[in-house]
């Protein structure tokens, strides 16, 4: 088979042969516009190449941080890979000769339109002398054009290399190593820290204000220094601290929630030891000397400080045997403060809250339901998010009311109107904690009947109220 | 014919086009280009029309060129009262010498020539330009009823002065457009005055030899009609003369703003039959489109008639054709 330089050859060797001329002529272009898109496709490749791996790197460095499908790297390499390989396959088919391509290799070539010129009359049967002599001389050049030289393969060394070395990390990130993407999901679902278990125990720690005043109050009482008329307004003091006690940090709660409460958010040894303080507070209670509503109140308050040790303790324990990996942690299922056991827990759990998120300020409902009620599907804003283990604390603020109510007389009492402000204040404070976005009416459940021996009472409430 | 006759044919126009270029430089100085297209002009049938100041030589150079060609030159100085029988010639009424009665006889003008001058053209009216129209197209003048045959080779050259434009008619578009080239005689260079100077103000022999004759000249004609030329190059030269005209495709900006009417296709045979002599002055077979660009200037530049808007900013024809020329794709 002759090659293109045979046929050249011969065509110049055999001057009067045109037809081999003109075959050398379209035998060239043909050679030099495939020598020049091999080149212009080599610069194409390797431009485009180094992009495509990129790619697949970053798609892999996205499985590996981010979690993405380690399909996306393979598949961005193989989609690059095909599409380049079919853009070569297109570009090295064979073309027919036309007056662009010879144009351009003419230019290239610097033949000064000859080659051009040749291509065209090559194409056309209708020859003279004039135009054999122009084929021929055409010919005649072509031999001296290097095809190869004129369109030298793109060395495209760096962009080879980049491109090498960015598909191997991109394979090597795919395959070889694992996603950290499940360990980092692991460790961030994990289980409420011990840390954040012993923050629990310190919601109920007193602060050193709340300390000072129960330690005079208790002092008082103790040396049996108070009036009754110091320990009526002893008792309105003792109730703002139950309710403080009761009222739990929103922003602390939501620390819980998440798990990741720090551990030094508070001095430990500034606080006082709950259990000695409900022992003493327990022990002034009883004595005799003192009014009952002032009794009532050290009692709750020793009730509190109760259930702080408690769940001080209980924060010690989870501690202590907590296992020592992360675990799994359900949705919602975050830290909670317990709630109380035996009956009075079972009373706890008998009474739901729904709380209004109209613009009506302050109006908190209280609904008490059987014991036997589900307690454990949480009514709007009655969550853990939202305080929904404060039941004893409600419970047990709205039986001293009560007991105010009966024993309250119109006009003459003080202390009952602050006691009134205070609690229009405690209530506007409350709403502000409920989430009002996530209240449904439908899930409200109706005020249960008002028993008949509390009837009087409770109308009573509401009569002074309002 | 053989590869070899068409090789000796190149060659040998070639060669004679040298001899007569550089037989014409021997007189004329500095003014290469001018004597390169008006040889061309010449091979090609054509006529020229050179314009330039006074005193740049171009009465010289036609003299030169008579001489150089071995031909027979005439020349015509236009004035306003120049008549066209001035021109082409008369019938003048003749007695028999024997007696027996008169007869009319054709007396030929200086027309009858193989190279006529026609100085300052643009001085002669309207009337007696257009003498010149048949002579020029069909190489014949007709008077009375008889057309009578010009002597091939005939060229016609004509020269104009542009600036005094004082009682003067300017050429009508239609002779404008039966000039093969239109030629600007520029001053010459510095290197070029000290040489006119020397040979024009010393006793030096500036004669010149004649080389060439007419039917060397008609062969050389022949010879380069033969050239041939590719489609997509002789596109090129339809597309620059499309181009000249406004609503052309090709018309650039220039050309839609300032000229009113465009080339004819006398432009694009010229622009060829150019480009072939060109060619072959380059030893080449075949026509390309860098002879296309070489001759495209002189072949246009008349052609494009500006509008009142060129006139007045008067704009020259060629920055248009040269916006032309780079404006046209040629590897389309």
């Amino acid at each position: 088979m002759a090659t293109r330089s045979d046929i050249v050859r011969r065509a110049v060797t055999a001057p009067d042969s045109s037809t081999s001329a003109t075959d050398a002529v379209s035998t060239g272009v043909a050679d030099g516009d495939h020598q020049r898109r091999v080149r212009e496709i080599g610069r194409l490749v390797w431009r485009v190449a180094p992009a495509i791996a990129a790619a697949a790197l970053l798609a892999a460095a996205g499985r590996r941080w981010m979690g993405w499908s380690p399909i996306v790297p393979i598949a961005i390499l193989g989609a690059g890979t095909a599409g380049l390989a079919l853009v070569v396959y297109l570009a090295r088919r064979v073309r027919p000769a036309t007056d662009e391509i010879a144009t351009r290799l003419d230019a290239d070539a610097g033949l000064g339109g000859e080659l051009r010129s040749a291509a065209w009359f090559g194409a056309r049967q209708a020859r003279d002398a004039w135009t054999d002599l122009h084929l021929i001389r055409a010919a005649q050049r072509l031999r001296d054009v290097n095809w190869a030289r004129l369109y030298p393969p793109v060395p495209a060394a760096r962009a080879r290399a980049a491109t090498a070395i960015m598909m191997l990390a991109a394979i090597g990130l795919t395959v070889i190593l694992p996603s950290r993407s499940g360990r980092l999901a692991l460790a961030s679902a994990g289980a409420p820290t011990p840390a954040a278990s012993a923050d629990a125990s310190k919601m109920l720690e007193l602060s050193p204000e709340l300390q000072k005043k129960l330690e005079e109050l208790l002092s008082g009482i103790e040396q049996n220094k108070l009036s009754a008329a110091e320990a009526a307004a002893k008792a309105g003091e003792l109730k703002d601290l139950l309710a403080q006690l009761s009222k739990l940090d929103p922003e602390m709660l939501k620390k819980l929630e998440k798990g990741d409460v720090s551990a030094n958010t508070g001095a430990d040894e500034k606080n006082v030891d709950a259990k000695t303080l409900a022992d003493r507070v327990k022990r002034d209670a009883a004595a005799p000397n003192l009014p009952a509503d002032l009794k009532k109140a050290l009692q709750d308050i020793a009730n509190q400080l109760d259930r702080a040790k408690k769940t001080d303790n209980a924060a010690g324990q989870q501690q202590g045997d907590g296992p020592p990996g992360p675990q799994p942690a359900a949705p919602g299922d975050g830290p909670k403060i317990q709630p109380p056991s035996g009956g009075e827990s079972a009373e706890a759990s008998s009474m739901q809250i729904a709380r209004e998120s109209g613009a009506s300020a302050g109006a908190a409902q209280a609904m008490m339901t059987g014991a036997g009620a589900a307690s454990t599907d949480p009514n709007p804003g009655q969550g853990a998010k939202n305080g929904g283990g404060k039941f004893s604390a409600i419970e047990q603020a709205l039986k001293r009311e009560l007991v105010e109510a009966a024993s309250d007389q119109l006009g003459d009492n003080v202390t009952t109107e602050i006691h009134r402000k205070t609690e229009q204040g405690r209530a506007t404070a409350s709403f502000t904690h409920a989430a009002a976005a996530t209240f449904d009416r439908g899930h409200a459940s109706a005020p249960p009947p008002v028993p008949d021996a509390r009837r009087a009472q409770v109308q009573t409430y509401f009569i002074r109220k309002q | 014919m053989t590869l070899t006759a068409v090789e000796q044919s190149i060659d040998q126009f070639r060669e004679r086009f040298v001899l007569i270029t550089k037989e014409v430089g021997r007189r004329i100085v500095g003014h290469e280009e001018v004597v390169t297209n008006t040889v061309t002009s010449l091979l090609a049938g054509g006529h020229v029309l050179l314009e330039g100041i006074p005193g740049v030589g171009k009465t010289s150079l036609v003299h030169t060129l008579a001489d150089v060609l071995h031909l027979n030159f005439s020349r015509i100085q236009f004035t306003p009262d120049l008549m066209p029988a001035d021109i082409v010639g008369t019938n003048i009424v003749q007695e028999h010498a024997h007696g027996g009665g008169t007869f009319f006889e054709f007396q030929p003008g200086p027309i009858f020539s193989n190279v006529v001058l026609a100085d300052e053209i643009n001085r002669a009216t309207p009337k007696t330009q257009s003498a010149l129209l048949e002579a020029m197209q069909d190489v014949s003048v007709s008077v009375g009823k008889v057309t009578y045959k010009l002597e091939q080779p005939f060229l016609v050259l004509a020269t104009q002065n542009p600036l005094e434009m004082e009682g003067t008619y300017p050429l009508p578009e239609a002779q404008l457009d039966r000039f093969f080239f239109k030629l600007k005689v520029m001053y010459p260079p510095e290197e070029a005055m000290h040489q006119i100077l020397d040979r024009t103000t010393q006793d030096a022999d500036t004669s010149v030899t004649r080389v060439v004759d007419g039917p060397e000249i008609l062969a050389m004609r022949h010879t380069a009609r033969a050239v041939p030329i590719a489609r997509p190059v002789q596109a090129y030269a339809i597309r620059l003369t499309l181009g000249t005209h406004p609503t052309s495709p090709y018309a650039t900006p220039l050309v839609k703003r300032y000229v009113r009417y465009g080339a004819s296709p006398r432009a694009a045979q010229a622009i060829v039959l150019a480009a072939k002599i060109h060619a072959l002055t380059r030893g080449q077979a075949f026509v390309s489109v860098d002879d296309i660009r070489a001759v495209a200037l002189p072949a246009l530049r008349h052609r494009a008639l500006l509008n009142f808007e060129g006139e007045a900013d008067e704009v020259n024809t060629d920055t248009i054709i040269n916006e032309l020329l780079a404006g046209v794709n040629a590897d389309r």
